[in-house]
């Protein structure tokens, strides 16, 4: 399945796209999907580490399976105020 | 005058923050104290001179949480009103990026929830700052993180 990623604020820099799509077999954990876009997406590496995933209006746990026709982004550590 | 039972106000803006019609909107016969907090942008962080902040949030998210927020608020403090205010985009040294207005019967609960409220933004809503400093550099703040991951540009 066709994963599509929103991107925001550094990540959204460094990879010079607001989205970014990743080919996953379905049944996949957003533990998974971190290693896939970790290895596809080399640069946003060191980042993603720090980030969390969210679903929707969710933010979700490594266990949880991915959902493609979820709204799904990385959240990197935040900064407003 | 006629009062409205509950004024729910969450907004994520792209223009200067107006501080007096939210506290004009907190004031409220129930309310006893009004709590305003107002986040501005600070010139000097050390040595380093800040020009403006640029801010973006991950917009549904962040109303989700936001109101998320405001609904854990009032059920942990008795409170009138609950009025949360982030500008996005360009926030120049000195304007307001933010504003945290609560109301409440009696002053020590409206400083708590306020102070609740924007420790609990910062940490948790998706919104994220960029510096932009004198030299011409930026950066966007990630807390936790280094700089040093390619997030700085010249």
């Amino acid at each position: 399945m066709k994963i599509e990623i929103l991107l925001f604020a550094g990540l959204r820099e460094i990879e010079g796209t607001d989205q970014i799509a990743i080919e996953a077999p379905s049944g996949i954990k957003f533990a998974d999907l971190r290693l896939l876009i970790s290895g596809q997406h080399p640069r946003l590496r060191y980042l993603l580490e720090a980030s969390r995933f969210a679903a929707g209006n969710c933010m979700v746990g490594e266990e949880q399976l991915v959902d493609a026709a979820d709204r799904i982004a990385i959240i990197p550590p935040v900064s407003g105020g | 005058l006629s009062w409205p039972e509950e004024l729910i106000l969450i907004e994520l803006v792209d223009t200067r923050i107006q501080i007096e019609p939210l506290i004009r909107a907190a004031s409220r016969p129930a309310a006893g104290a009004v709590v305003a907090f107002v986040g501005v942008t600070r010139e000097f962080t050390g040595t380093k001179q800040t020009v403006e902040l640029r801010y973006e949030s991950y917009r549904e998210l962040a109303l989700a949480r936001l109101a998320q927020l405001e609904t854990s608020a009032r059920e942990r403090w008795s409170l009138v009103e609950c009025i949360v205010v982030h500008r996005l985009g360009h926030v120049p040294v000195g304007e307001a990026s933010v504003a945290v207005v609560v109301s409440s019967a009696h002053r020590q609960v409206a400083f708590e929830a306020a102070g609740w409220l924007i420790d609990t933004l910062k940490r948790d809503v998706p919104i994220w700052k960029q510096e932009h400093f004198a030299d011409g550099s930026r950066e966007w703040i990630h807390p936790g993180t280094s700089s040093k991951a390619g997030l700085t540009a010249d």
